[in-house]
């Protein structure tokens, strides 16, 4: 309770939209295991924010399939921050508290970077996230390159993922490459994410 | 010797039943419902059918257009030789609210239409088999579903089922000739202008659109009395890529009358 508390007093972000092509909005808080993660802090380096809520269905696929988990290894292998925030509200039933939040990642295989509890909701709304996956890129100078679906088909059905058009994994090979990322806005698909 | 006998006649019976089993997984259940095959001359023979969703109270399912987050309701199947499946139809939907989320969808009972066409003699005999996935969502919550249902086309149908099926292809948004809609989109909002509507009542009827990423659902259209025809403007979808060059929208009039199905092309 008292570090769930921490977690959310701790929390602050600037007050600017997420916008794709504009500097994406800086926040900083404490992580699951109390880890102090800022996003100025991570200049120099490509960073993932992942929204995620394990009941979700549509989270499901995603982690079921160890699609997601894949694609944080591949990619924090390197270099890449990946920080999976959940912020679900108490009020909602979603939100999990650090040490859950700890144990239900670790029982799933995930590969993030980091775990942010938002239980007040403010990196999410910062950010407009409206769906659990909804995920953004964002680029080595602190740019938001991307912003939306991870892939392109809006199913809660696993054997979609081989046939989809991964948007994340395009966006970071291209970033990583150096390169513009061509497809950089797209329609979040998922369940709310329970402010 | 009887207890064979009554055996055979209850699992006879079974076989029989238009619809085998429903499920009751995502907080909903799934039918598959079959009307008589409508047989006309100089024309393929048809089987009208429906798949019948039931959503638990406080929960909805999805239009073929969810809106934000969601997802459409979908079926594979595996017919009977000389029989094939037209697309999934679906009946206008209400705006529904997941959290924070603008969808479209329904609530209750749903009747999703589907045309069977007979390719060759009517089958004696076999199932029509229907995976049903789907998705229902409360204010809290989302669950997927997954059913499997079958209905043999030799089963006798249910004369309350055939006219369930019946009114739920007779309620489908049906497109009027006389019906013109233009679309204008400027500073990121859409104008839908509606002209030819005189012989019909459709002042404050709401619009859905089937186009995904084509306009935004979290706010209700409504047709307004303009001075050239009826009229609703509309926030441009902020997923569209490019301007608007397609628009298929339903229209659901305020009084209880059928739904119009309009189209639009640049």
């Amino acid at each position: 309770m008292f570090a769930a508390m921490v977690s959310a007093i701790s929390i602050s972000v600037s007050a600017h939209a997420a916008e794709v092509g504009k500097p994406a909005p800086a926040f900083s808080a404490k992580d699951a295991k109390g880890a102090e993660v800022s996003l100025e802090g991570l200049k120099g380096k490509v960073v993932v924010l992942e929204w995620v809520n394990h009941g979700c269905p549509f989270v499901v696929k995603h982690y079921g399939s160890k699609n997601m988990q894949k694609l944080q290894e591949t990619y924090t292998g390197k270099g890449v921050v990946w920080i999976t925030i959940n912020s679900g509200s108490k009020a909602s039933g979603s939100y999990t508290d650090n040490e859950k939040f700890l144990q239900i990642s670790a029982d799933k295989g995930s590969k993030a970077s980091h775990l942010i509890a938002d239980e007040s909701g403010t990196i999410g709304k910062a950010y407009s996230a409206k769906t659990t996956p909804h995920m953004f890129v964002i680029n080595k100078e602190g740019v938001l390159v991307y912003n939306g679906a991870i892939d392109s088909k809006k199913t809660t059905n696993a054997a979609d993922i081989e046939s989809s058009e991964n948007y994340v994994a395009k966006a970071l090979d291209e970033v990583l490459a150096g390169k513009e990322v061509t497809t950089s806005k797209t329609e979040p698909y998922g369940c709310g994410v329970k402010y | 010797m009887l207890y064979c006998g009554m055996r055979t006649i209850f699992l006879l019976i079974l076989l029989m039943s238009s619809s085998l089993w429903s499920q009751e997984t995502g907080h909903a259940t799934a039918e598959l419902w079959l009307a008589p095959p409508r047989v006309e001359e100089g024309k393929p023979t048809v089987i009208p059918a429906a798949i019948r969703m039931v959503y638990e109270k406080g929960w909805h399912g999805y239009w073929v257009n969810p809106g934000e987050g969601g997802m459409k309701t979908e079926v594979t199947w595996k017919l009977p030789a000389g029989l094939s499946a037209g697309a999934l139809q679906f009946p206008a939907p209400k705006r529904e609210m997941t959290g924070e989320l603008a969808c479209y969808g329904y609530v209750g009972e749903v009747l999703l239409p589907v045309l069977f066409t007979v390719t060759g003699a009517l089958p004696k005999e076999g199932d029509i088999e229907a995976t049903v996935s789907w998705l229902a969502c409360d204010e809290k919550g989302c669950a997927s579903g997954e059913a499997t249902v079958k209905a043999n086309v030799a089963s006798v149908a249910d004369a309350s089922r055939a006219a369930a099926v019946a009114a739920a292809f007779a309620a489908l948004p049906v497109a009027d000739e006389k019906l013109k809609l233009q679309v204008t989109e400027a500073d990121g909002w859409v104008t839908l202008l509606v002209t030819g509507a005189e012989h019909r009542d459709l002042l404050g009827a709401e619009i859905f659109p089937v186009t995904e990423q084509a306009l935004d659902p979290r706010e209700s259209i409504l047709l307004q009395k303009t001075a050239t025809g009826l009229a609703a403007r509309v926030k441009k979808n902020e997923y569209a890529t490019g301007p608007l060059t397609q628009l298929s929208l339903v229209i659901v009039p305020k009084a209880p009358q059928r739904a119009l199905a309009v189209e639009w092309k640049k």
